[in-house]
């Protein structure tokens, strides 16, 4: 089990994270939704570790979750000039002992011997994608990991995260788009203004939809039929 | 809009300005060394048009690499005139004197060349150089593979140089010099953190390895073109000994300016006149061990910096 105990973060005195308990049972998909500005990437940025919290743990089995536990994706994806993408996977070393590139090529056809500058979005997110995996973490966290990608490699990415349930990894993924999260998660979780306000399990997902947009659907649609 | 596009670049280059901290002044003092000796050589030198090459060279390099032109072009109204200011602007106080000078045509010409550099549009794309670079340098030390594909031909060709004439005085070491400053700029990039994380080593093992490693570099490279000069020019021994743990303290010095100052994804331009300060320094016989001693305390400094992105 996952425990986030009492997680605050706050930015320039603004609290975005506030005082959040909450236990993710791990070798499941975690769909993490919300608005804008809801803390979906802060929530991410510190469970990777990336971002120190102004209060409150994550423990995994009651021990500190450490930097070496987790792979993240970030949203967007930044490298360093001037090296192909072959070059930047050689720079993580494989813990992943099942971890195939050239298998995984077959599918996601990037030019790996070209510079990563000249890459589309797309396959800037792919070639984030193979670093993540080619590291053996137990948790994985994607955030917006299908920004970006095309049809084909969207149903791929939805393959490589239930692959990974598969092999008893915890997934955390997000996405402004529902409808990837209702085929992939076991749970989706709500989180509004800095807290996890609802948690959803399979059976209940046809509702994510009216209660994270229905008060917004009812006051845009008023709004907006009378500025267009 | 010029008003605009202009408040906007003297904001950014106040930001930059912020971030040289305390040598800003150093700085300025340089800019107007400079500008000082191009008007004595407006003033003095029947050669003072090749000013006006250099610095129209400078504003076409700018204009070649910089990365906002598709902007530019596609957004703002007369981006010719916008453009044309901004290199004005930034040569003005290198050419303006020449008015009072015989060279006093070099304005009107620099104005001339300047006019003409933004009607150049060619959009850069870089293509891979050495692909298989990896397979001689470790992917790990990615600041050199960039670097080398950035830089490749002034490197080797300094290098060269520096071998064909290791058996004559300085100059050679001036050469390896300026190749320590070029490989300095290799530093100015700062790496997601994710990479910084690729090896799982402590603040403190990652830097030591990383100027180990530079360290190694510097001693295959140089040693040729030093042994040889060492064995030539016998009367600069003494010289020729002290150059090699100079430039090694320069680049450690180059990697612990980088990661105190280390902020994922961002550049770090501003150290680049930092260390082209200290090189310079370094190459007078007083204050050789200042590298050294900016080596020595900029390490704990960004050992401190990269505990917050390597530990728990």
């Amino acid at each position: 089990m996952i425990n986030v105990q009492n997680l605050s973060v706050s930015f320039d005195g603004h609290e975005v994270l506030k005082k959040i308990t909450i236990g993710f049972e791990e070798g499941l998909v975690h769909g993490i939704v919300g608005l804008n500005g809801a803390g979906k990437t802060t929530f991410f940025n510190v469970l990777a570790k990336m971002l120190k919290p102004g209060s409150g743990e994550i423990m995994q089995n009651s021990r500190a979750l450490t930097i070496k536990d987790s792979a993240y994706l970030e949203t967007s994806n930044f490298f360093f000039s001037r090296i192909t993408g072959n070059e930047y996977l050689k720079i993580f070393k494989q813990t992943n002992t099942e971890f195939n590139l050239v298998a995984l090529q077959e599918y996601f056809k990037l030019p790996l011997d070209e510079l990563i500058e000249n890459y589309s979005t797309g396959m800037k997110k792919k070639l984030a994608l193979l670093a993540v995996l080619k590291q053996g973490q137990p948790i994985f966290i994607l955030d917006e990991p299908f920004n970006g990608l095309d049809l084909e490699t969207n149903k791929i990415l939805e393959i490589i995260i239930l692959s990974l349930k598969q092999k008893q990894k915890t997934v955390f993924v997000s996405s402004h788009i529902i409808d990837p999260l209702l085929t992939i998660c076991d749970k989706i979780h709500l989180l509004e203004n800095g807290c996890f306000v609802k948690t959803y399990l399979q059976a209940d997902f046809p509702e994510i939809e009216a209660d994270l947009f229905g008060r917004l659907k009812a006051e845009a649609t008023e709004v907006i039929s009378k500025a267009i | 809009m010029t008003k605009t596009l202009l408040y906007i670049r003297l904001r950014q280059f106040n930001r930059e300005a912020n971030s040289l901290g305390f040598y800003l002044p150093v700085f300025i003092a340089m800019a107007a060394i400079l500008a000082f000796v191009t008007y004595w050589q407006y003033k003095h030198n029947q050669q003072a048009w090749l000013i006006v090459i250099l610095l129209s060279g400078i504003c076409l390099a700018i204009q070649y690499n910089r990365k906002d032109k598709a902007f530019i072009y596609k957004q703002l109204e007369k981006p010719h005139l916008q453009l044309f200011l901004e290199y004005l602007v930034l040569t003005l106080p290198f050419s303006i004197t020449s008015i009072v000078s015989k060279n006093w045509f070099c304005f009107p010409l620099l104005l001339l060349a300047l006019a003409c550099i933004p009607f150049l549009k060619f959009q850069f794309k870089h293509r891979a150089v050495f692909k298989n670079l990896s397979s001689l340098i470790p992917a790990s030390n990615y600041e050199w593979i960039s670097g080398l594909r950035k830089q490749y031909i002034p490197f080797i060709s300094l290098f060269l140089f520096a071998v064909a004439f290791s058996w004559v005085r300085i100059f050679p070491l001036f050469l390896l010099w300026f190749i320590t400053i070029m490989m300095s700029s290799f530093f100015l990039e700062n790496e997601p953190v994710h990479i910084l994380r690729a090896g799982n080593k402590t603040a403190r093992k990652f830097l030591s390895d990383k100027i180990k490693i530079n360290i190694q570099y510097i001693l295959i490279l140089y040693s040729l073109p030093v042994i040889i000069n060492a064995i030539f020019v016998q009367e600069f021994l003494i010289i020729t000994l002290l150059f090699i743990p100079v430039q090694l303290a320069l680049v450690s010095f180059a990697i612990c300016l980088k990661y105190s100052s280390y902020k994922p994804n961002t550049n770090l331009l501003g150290n680049n006149i930092a260390f082209s300060i200290i090189a310079m320094l370094s190459a007078v016989p007083y204050f050789l061990p200042v590298a050294a001693i900016f080596a020595i305390v900029y390490f704990f400094k960004a050992e401190k910096n990269l505990k917050k992105y390597l530990h728990d």
